[in-house]
């Protein structure tokens, strides 16, 4: 493990270079969304997975299938229907009467970027084989256990609106993924570019520039990258004001949250600082990536309350709370 | 013996006759002369008016060791009411009229006053009486029970019957018609309203003991207006706290991180009280952001300010080792941006004035 920064940054700004090629060719097919990017990019990194929500529209399926292009990676996309099934996601066996066996018929999670499509519209059963495999990175079928290929991420969608007939997600099994990404609607020169881009009638080719192995590269300095014990409190600060606010002078949110971030929300917060450090391409961390990347690890980790909810109070308002409120190192 | 009641007004001269008439209706008295018991009983007047207050004196003596039972007397004695006419009949004759009866009202009575001489008890008792109706009325004899104690036998003493008259007004029928008397002024005792005057005593006396209860009381002191001390200016606060770390020679001795930690939290201690921007909770590109927004800083300024903060982030967060150089620079340019920054008196209170 490297503890001289300026190794690290070195070692940072030599392997990292495959960042700025994947943002430049999404960037290619994606305007605008810049932080949805990053944030893929920080889930790819940190070894995470993404819950992305937003209106239909706005590139969620292109954003992943163009990062798994360029990657060299297997794609694969599950539209979650209420009528699927564990087996339609995980595989299956299949008896073969030629050879008089069994045999696994892989199902589409077997791959290194999938793309679960209105994740809310499925049972539970179906959720809980999905989230099971993104903790796991492993699945059994029958009595075999097929290790999932790295890298695997997960970008799971869900429709904000339209909420009829949809199986919400646990917190508990909300809390899996590392990091929760609200997208907004573009600005008005970034739609009249998307605009133009698909009046074109066919979009710009996306070449696969990225190995898989230089993912795994990145991940491994990333372990490097350093995180000063003051980050480390502030961020323990961030995630202990969410579950003891009166502690921090905030003892107007304690009614607001029914419930505050579990330790893998430290865990994440931390790692996700790190994966922004270096795509920043920088050695270490610094408390504006902890800021930075706060609001998607913590959003779908805070629980609000009923009297939130009357006063139209967010779980993003009380991250602005908190962090206005605790001083950084 | 007979007797005859001749004149209604010349009733005294009469009376031996009326005691006889009554002697007679009464057939209980019986008269002892012999006996030592003795009972009498007499009025203060034989005539007086309708209403008026008399006293009937009731006289008894008898031996010693004997006993008497005094006759019951309640708020009445029975009376019989005597025609005019009876006055001039023989008993028998009056007897047979069958007269109506009425009542003395008693109004109070005195205690039996018991005194004993030459072998006799006396007892005197005297009643107040009042008669509410007109004409001639006879008491009948009040009966004594006298037990002789050696003879083991009783006897039975009483007074004489008591006859008199009762005078009613007369109305001059002939006289205009008056309106009726005021009530009379009857007069009171001191006793009749001594409650009245312990109530008012007490009221006097609990008043006085407030007043002098409120009067002798500590007047509450008057809390002094203590100023607020004022507030230390926040370039004052910075620079002394400078001055302090220039001292303490923290990055000669090594501590270069706390040296930097201590800038970097002077600084931002001066721009949140100076230009109210949540520098504390903000991280050093915020600071500075919100510095161009929203203040006139000259670019130059804040590049120092910068040098400071971004040198004192990379070694917080990055373990860096500046030059001596660098350190020296940094508490320099924090120096000069508090004190190029910081408002003089003349312009705090023209700030002031214009808030």
């Amino acid at each position: 493990m490297l503890t001289n920064i300026k190794e690290i940054n070195e070692k940072i700004q030599a392997e990292s270079a495959f960042v700025e090629t994947i943002q430049n060719e999404l960037g290619k097919v994606i305007i605008g969304q810049r932080s949805m990017l990053d944030r893929l990019l920080i889930a790819l990194l940190s070894n995470g997975h993404i819950l992305l929500e937003g209106v239909p529209g706005l590139a969620k399926t292109l954003a992943i299938n163009s990062l798994a292009s360029i990657v060299h990676a297997k794609f694969s996309r599950i539209q979650f229907t209420p009528d699927l099934l564990p087996a339609d996601l995980v595989g299956t066996m299949i008896y073969n009467q030629r050879k008089e066996e069994f045999l696994v018929r892989k199902g589409p999670i077997f791959a290194n970027f999938v793309l679960a499509d209105e994740i809310n519209r499925a049972p539970a059963k179906v959720q809980s084989a999905l989230l099971e495999a993104m903790q796991e990175r492993q699945v059994t079928i029958g009595e075999s256990t097929f290790k999932l290929s790295e890298p695997f991420l997960v970008l799971a969608t869900q429709n904000p609106v339209e909420q009829e007939g949809t199986y919400p997600l646990p917190e508990a099994q909300v809390d899996r993924f590392m990091l929760k990404v609200v997208i907004t609607y573009p600005k008005r020169e970034e739609e009249q570019a998307i605009m133009r881009l698909n009046l074109e009638g066919k979009l710009p080719e996306i070449q696969p520039a990225v190995d898989p192995g230089d993912i795994l590269r990145a991940r491994e300095i990333l372990r490097d990258v350093y995180m000063d014990e003051k980050i480390e409190k502030y961020i323990i600060d961030i995630v202990f004001a969410t579950r003891y606010p009166d502690e921090y002078n905030l003892a107007k949110l304690k009614q607001l949250i029914s419930y505050g971030g579990s330790p893998r929300a430290s865990i994440n917060l931390a790692q996700a600082s790190k994966a922004y450090a270096f795509v920043k391409r920088r050695g270490y961390v610094i408390p504006e990536d902890v800021r930075a990347i706060c609001h998607d690890v913590m959003r779908h980790r805070i629980g609000i309350t009923y009297e939130a909810e009357a006063e139209n109070v967010t779980s993003e308002d009380i991250i602005n709370e908190i962090l206005n409120s605790i001083e950084v190192p | 013996m007979n007797r005859c009641y001749c004149d209604s007004r010349a009733g005294y001269r009469r009376s031996g006759g009326l005691i006889v008439l009554v002697l007679l209706l009464s057939s209980l008295i019986r008269l002892s002369a012999s006996e030592p018991p003795k009972v009498t009983a007499r009025m203060d007047s034989s005539r007086f008016q309708l209403g008026d207050q008399v006293t009937l004196q009731i006289d008894l003596s008898y031996p010693s060791g004997s006993e008497v039972h005094w006759p019951l007397i309640a708020d009445s004695l029975p009376l019989l009411k005597l025609d005019e006419s009876m006055l001039q009949e023989s008993p028998e004759d009056v007897a047979r009229h069958s007269p109506e009866f009425a009542a003395l009202d008693v109004f109070d009575r005195s205690r039996r006053d018991t005194s004993e001489q030459e072998g006799r008890i006396h007892i005197q008792q005297s009643l107040t009486v009042a008669m509410f109706d007109g004409g001639y009325f006879g008491l009948p004899a009040l009966q004594f029970v006298v037990r002789y104690v050696d003879a083991q036998q009783a006897d039975t003493i009483a007074t004489e019957p008591l006859v008199f008259e009762v005078a009613m007004e007369e109305v001059d029928l002939d006289s205009d018609i008056r309106d009726i008397k005021d009530p009379l002024d009857v007069p009171w005792s001191i006793w009749e309203i001594w409650h009245w005057i312990v109530l008012a005593l007490t009221i006097v006396a609990a008043l006085t003991a407030l007043i002098a209860y409120w009067s002798r009381r500590k007047p509450v002191e008057k809390q002094a207006f203590i100023p607020r001390p004022l507030k230390r200016p926040p370039h004052d606060v910075a620079l002394e706290a400078l001055r302090a770390l220039e001292k303490d020679k923290l990055w000669q001795n090594g501590r270069v991180k706390e040296y930097h930690t201590r800038i970097a939290h002077i600084a931002r201690q001066y721009i949140e009280e100076r230009f109210a921007v949540l520098a504390l909770e903000s991280t050093t590109d915020e600071i500075l952001d919100a510095l161009m927004r929203s203040t006139s800083i000259d670019n130059s300024l804040l590049a120092k300010l910068r040098q400071a903060l971004s040198l004192a982030d990379l070694v917080k967060f990055a373990k860096e080792r500046p030059l001596p150089n660098d350190n020296d620079l940094s508490i320099k340019n924090t120096y000069e941006f508090v004190q190029a920054t910081m408002l003089v008196e003349n312009e705090q209170t023209t700030e002031q004035t214009e808030q």
